[in-house]
């Protein structure tokens, strides 16, 4: 009852207006620690007012780590970084329990690992084995770790932004699915425009960062993240997100011709549950208190791209799943009834 | 109810037209071919049911029914009408949120210009309706412009000709069976033949060779007649002369005459003794079974001595012979048709008293006068017809032959065979061997031929 009241009641054109310039100070602090990347920086936003984790993938350089540092230090959060090696345990994450002597007596007492931080950077993470790499799992969904059979909570909020390269794949463990489902984002990071460039050489002679002071408090970061769930999603845009993930399986009567040749796997649920949350904070970005589609486009290929399995054909075709989503948002029409010919609308 | 929900309603009313117009499309290019193809049916095969078509003309209005109700069964929700409204509203989905949850707040976020829900609305295509339509309905329209078949009274009745020739030639064989012309071994034979035409004839048209069957049976059975005839008028004659010379009118006649005569009758008698005919008239002269085979006996006539007594005998026997070679008579002209073979009226004995081949331009070789004017049916138009199409008897006669075939004591009866249109056409087939120039005309067709080239030296 709550929660359908919840639902129903709109937010305020004061609140959005509020959330909007919270949000935009946020971002704004991103773009004077990472020039020319707009858009980057406003998907990484949107993932997290969504409580979203990320994954960001691109070339040596560009700014990925740097990123997550400012992100950090923007948001006052607790911060830890984990290079993650082929010779990384699990335990070195998630932490160990160690013998000490306590009262005259000895036993085991749990020394926490760095996952327990706000904000884990999980840099190259592909390099680490599969072992290490799954002791995220339980922790990325749960928010907590359990070790020795006692759980122990994560920070609120916590977030794992992890970065992957996309060359020098030797030696490297690509992510099991199970693994990648639980990122909300998958992010590629792209190079930028030579103005950008020359942007940075002019301001940045040895290539540091700008100091950075807190922009948001723990409080506001709160605030947000109840805005964000005040965001009212209308029923033909929740059915638009319902299509469209399901459009996604190649056995689905709505799936595009292309889709049931090259895909191999669709998006689950959970996938569709990211799709909502992160339009939501979109919409929220753009000043709207409630989702359009448009919201749900503009996230579409960073929510679903890294979550369909396409065969072998595909890569052959040249299909990329960024590509796979960008077909299906096309295909899939907005409204899940076709417009008579005899009307223009 | 706001403006905004007077929008939303105009904007689904709209969404249901145009759903409505496709299905009505579709069920209209389905009726109107349907429609078109009835007609079409209809006009070239039973015309009759014309008028009855019409009414199913009608049948648009269940059609428009049917294309309404189906256009009921997955028609647009308001839901879905919101959403449309709201993409073309560009209001990025605060129509569908402020019709789910109002607020007041937000609804001057939405357009307040008149103009822009407007415009908003889908707009109707008619064109693109018409132009769907446009080719079951010219189709049709042709139809209905479609001729109507004419409709024959006349119903068609398959293979008549020959149904027609076998009946004829049955009613030839009962006619014969009655005169006891044939015997019962060529009666059997003729009936199995006329009966096997008449199952081929129910099957299948007759074939060419059929026709040539039913020509040889007719002709067969003709023969069967004039041999009969002739054969009793000759014994007729041979008894009246036999009764003449035992009267002594005719003179003396020498004894091989006499047994000639003698044995003509006999031969005669003979054939009608077998056939029956002779015991029925035996009868009618007053004579017994016993008297007949005394009279036939040893194959030869046995008549009393006493003249007067013979004279008698020989009378009523060729009084009798004659009744026969009348009846006979008669016969052979019915099974001609009954009909005059000059003027073509219905007359006893096949030719009239009028012509009976005696005047001038009718008829044969052997009646009336070559150079006699022809009578002439309607004149030819003036469309460059010289003929008239009028159907002639065969033009070409066999060759007159000088060698004596024989010599009767009657005249010399025509052969029915050389007078049969197939045979006689065939015989004068440049393939048989005839030349064109030699042949000889019969009077009627000399003069058509002559007038045709009177009239063509004239132009």
């Amino acid at each position: 009852m709550t929660d359908t009241a919840t639902a129903q009641r709109l937010l305020s054109p004061e609140e959005v207006e509020r959330a909007k310039g919270m949000i935009g100070k946020l971002v704004g602090g991103l773009g004077t620690a990472i020039l020319g990347q707009q858009e980057l920086l406003e998907l990484v936003t949107i993932c997290l007012l969504a409580r979203g984790h990320m994954l960001l993938e691109g070339l040596p350089g560009l700014g990925k780590t740097e990123l997550v540092k400012s992100l950090s230090a923007l948001l006052g959060l607790g911060f830890r970084r984990v290079q993650f090696t082929p010779d990384l345990l699990p335990g070195d994450i998630v932490g160990s329990p160690i013998l000490q002597d306590a009262d005259g007596s000895r036993k085991l007492v749990f020394h926490k690992g760095p996952i327990f931080a706000n904000l884990l950077l999980a840099d190259e993470i592909n390099r680490a084995t599969p072992k290490t790499q799954s002791a995220l799992l339980e922790a990325m969904q749960e928010r907590c770790v359990t070790v020795m059979g006692e759980t122990h909570e994560l920070p609120r909020p916590f977030f794992v932004l992890a970065t992957q390269n996309p060359i020098e794949l030797e030696g490297t463990y690509p992510l099991p699915e199970a693994q990648l489902d639980r990122f909300t984002f998958k992010i590629n990071v792209y190079g930028v425009s030579s103005d950008t460039l020359q942007q940075i050489i002019s301001k940045r002679q040895h290539g540091q960062p700008p100091s950075l002071s807190e922009v948001l408090t723990h409080e506001e970061m709160e605030q947000l993240f109840d805005l964000v769930d005040g965001v009212h999603l209308p029923e033909a845009v929740a059915n638009y997100i319902a299509r469209l993930v399901n459009a996604t399986h190649p056995t689905a009567a709505d799936a595009p011709e292309e889709c049931r040749k090259y895909v191999r796997y669709g998006a689950s649920p959970r996938a569709a549950i990211a799709l909502a949350g992160t339009s939501r904070a979109a919409a929220l970005l753009a000043g709207k208190p409630n989702v359009g589609f448009d919201e749900v486009r503009r996230v579409a290929v960073s929510v679903l791209g890294h979550r369909l399995v396409l065969d072998y054909s595909a890569r052959l075709e040249g299909w990329t799943p960024v590509r796979m989503v960008e077909r299906l948002v096309e295909a899939v029409p907005e409204v899940g009834r076709p417009v008579p010919q005899d009307i223009e609308v | 109810m706001t403006a905004r929900d007077h929008w939303i309603d105009r904007h689904l009313r709209r969404l249901r037209f145009g759903q409505f117009l496709q299905r009505a499309v579709e069920w209209l290019t389905v009726y109107l071919f349907c429609f078109g193809t009835i007609v079409l049916v209809v006009k070239l095969t039973t015309p009759a049911l014309w008028p009855h078509v019409l009414w199913v003309a009608l049948g648009a209005l269940p059609v428009m029914l049917l294309a309404w109700w189906t256009s009921r069964t997955g028609q647009f929700t308001r839901g879905e009408s919101v959403a449309l409204l709201d993409r073309s509203l560009r209001a990025g989905g605060l129509l569908m949120t402020l019709t789910e949850a109002p607020d007041e707040d937000w609804e001057t976020h939405l357009p307040q210009v008149e103009q822009r829900w407007r415009e908003s609305l889908p707009r109707i295509r008619p064109k693109r309706f018409a132009g769907s339509l446009a080719m079951p309905l010219l189709f049709t329209i042709g139809a209905c412009f479609v001729p109507l078949r004419e409709i024959s009274a006349n119903p068609i009745v398959k293979n008549t000709a020959g149904q027609q020739a076998t009946s004829e030639l049955e009613n030839m064989l009962e006619a014969l069976e009655e005169a006891e012309v044939l015997d019962e071994q060529e009666e059997q034979t003729l009936r199995d033949a006329i009966e096997k035409l008449q199952q081929e004839t129910e099957e299948a048209p007759l074939t060419h060779e059929k026709w040539e069957t039913v020509d040889a049976l007719e002709q067969r059975m003709r023969m069967q007649l004039e041999e009969a005839s002739v054969g009793i008028a000759q014994a007729a004659q041979a008894a009246a002369i036999l009764a003449s010379a035992a009267n002594g009118e005719n003179g003396e006649l020498s004894a091989e005459r006499l047994a000639e005569l003698e044995e003509d009758l006999i031969e005669t008698l003979r054939k009608m003794s077998e056939n029956g005919s002779l015991s029925a008239g035996a009868g009618k002269m007053g004579l017994s079974k016993n008297d007949l085979q005394r009279l036939m006996k040893s194959g030869q006539l046995q008549l009393p001595e006493d003249a007067a007594e013979r004279e008698e005998i020989l009378n009523e026997l060729s009084d009798f012979l004659q009744q026969e070679a009348d009846k006979l008579s008669e016969l052979r002209s019915e099974c001609e048709g009954g009909q005059c073979q000059n003027c073509g009226n219905d007359c006893e004995g096949g030719q009239c008293e009028a012509c009976n081949g005696n005047k001038p331009g009718r008829g044969g070789i052997s009646r009336g006068r070559g150079d006699a004017e022809m009578a002439w049916g309607d004149e030819s138009d003036d469309a460059g017809i010289l003929f008239k199409e009028t159907v002639l008897p065969p033009g070409m006669q066999e060759d007159p032959k000088d060698d004596v075939i024989g010599i009767t004591r009657s005249e010399p009866e025509v052969d029915p065979a050389t007078s049969a249109p197939r045979k006689a056409a065939r015989a004068n087939d440049p393939a048989a061997g005839r030349e064109t120039w030699n042949r000889k005309l019969r009077p009627r067709h000399r003069g058509a031929v002559r007038k045709f080239f009177d009239s063509a030296e004239s132009e």
